[in-house]
């Protein structure tokens, strides 16, 4: 089950924290918008303070150029964005990611296609908080009007081939894992990242949808079931760097 | 391997979606599961691998289900698809499928139910042998009459 946010309800996830405040950052989701008219914010971290700092993944369906996902750096008030060549379908499960390895390149993929870059130079400042379903400056905006599912971010630019593996479907723990800093499945109401323990704040209580379709890792088990879970069970969460719990190997 | 010892467990992070009509992803209680729809016949697929130690006795595949009504009944289909050196990868050639049918859902949504679907040694298991690599399909049969998704936790394999 995905996380499903009404925009005429303004419903959206908030937290307090951020993974990253700076360059280098990817970010990655599911979205399905059942709106090609609205500008969405998928996946945000801003200043809490203003309007005018921030770094967000968006669906932008208000560009008149489409319906493209939008690689938003805003800074001082004055936004720069890299903008997909192609569009989304409604009531679809797409996936966008963004990239900004610098404050002169940001990279916008849908479904690991229709890529584009801006060079125009912009480095947001003063990140200090996140929001999935709406942009998390001071005053919120741009919510999302749809579902969104396995959100994702690294510390690090990912390649176009790093791309192509989300969008077949990988779960994000499987690419870049080093890199990997904030990861949340989304599934049900389960609103905590599992890999920096950020937790959210649901904003007028968002509800739940069917879940897009993710490859998780997996190694056959043969024989005694519980000596093979305990062993994916600890790979499974070496790659996610979460400690491992007592008793693990108790088999 | 003697019969009724289990030969494959497989958990729903395991689950390899087909493109269209999968079950979807959910979680219960923090418990990993499927959901199966009510109206569109969804199903989930699993690779495995065939131990050497199977002795041809033939398999059951236990289902551990559940869901949130209290009434109604679940049909679940099962497939086995034998890849070994036979299937060509580019298409799939599950055999037909083995069916539980009518299975009265548990009286208290949440409780656990354990579905048993048998195949026979040969043409209902694709033919598959020791040693070889296989996929299994699960799917809802939506003509059953439970008014919610059925959810999958695990599927067990052992020898009959």
């Amino acid at each position: 089950m995905a996380r499903f946010f009404d925009d005429a309800s303004v419903q959206y996830l908030l937290s307090t924290l951020t993974p990253l405040t700076g360059f280098e950052i990817s970010m990655a989701c599911w979205f399905k918008t059942d709106d090609l008219t609205l500008e969405q914010d998928l996946m945000s971290i801003a200043d809490s303070a203003t309007n005018n700092e921030e770094f967000a993944l968006v669906f932008d369906g208000e560009s008149g150029s489409g319906e493209p996902i939008v690689t938003l750096a805003r800074a001082g008030g004055v936004s720069t964005s890299a903008s997909t060549s192609t569009s989304a379908s409604v009531d679809t499960w797409h996936h966008a990611c963004g990239t900004w390895e610098s404050a002169t390149s940001r990279w916008a993929y849908l479904d690991a296609g229709g890529a584009d870059e801006s060079t125009t130079s912009n480095t947001p400042t003063s990140i200090d908080r996140m929001a999935i379903g709406a942009r998390a400056r001071s005053s919120d905006s741009k919510h999302m009007s749809g579902a969104i599912a396995e959100a994702a971010m690294w510390n690090t630019t990912l390649t176009p081939t790093e791309v192509t593996m989300l969008a077949l479907g990988l779960a994000p723990y499987l690419v870049r894992p080093a890199n990997l800093v904030f990861y949340m499945p989304m599934v049900r109401d389960n609103d905590v990242d599992i890999i920096g323990g950020i937790s959210f704040t649901p904003q007028a209580s968002p509800t739940i949808s069917d879940h897009p379709r993710i490859f998780h890792k997996y190694s056959p088990q043969l024989g005694p079931a519980p000596a093979a879970a305990a062993v994916d069970r600890y790979i499974e969460l070496m790659q996610v760097r979460q400690p491992v719990p007592a008793g693990i190997f108790d088999i | 391997m003697a019969s009724g010892d289990t030969l494959q467990v497989f958990n729903p992070d395991q689950n390899e979606p087909p493109l269209t009509d999968f079950a979807t992803r959910d979680s219960r209680n923090n418990r990993p599961c499927l959901d199966f729809d009510v109206t569109t016949s969804e199903s989930a697929i699993f690779t495995g691998f065939m131990p050497r130690i199977y002795a041809g006795s033939g398999i059951t595949v236990n289902l551990e289900v559940a869901t949130t009504v209290t009434t109604g009944d679940m049909d679940w289909d099962v497939s086995i698809e034998r890849v070994g050196t036979v299937q060509n990868l580019d298409s799939d050639g599950f055999a037909a499928v083995q069916s539980t049918d009518g299975t009265t859902v548990p009286g208290v949504s949440g409780d656990a139910a354990i579905i048993a679907v048998t195949f026979t040694d040969g043409s209902q298991m694709d033919s598959l042998a020791a040693g070889e690599m296989f996929r299994i399909k699960v799917a809802r049969d939506t003509a059953d009459t439970a008014a919610a998704d059925l959810e999958l936790y695990q599927v067990e394999i052992k020898e009959t």
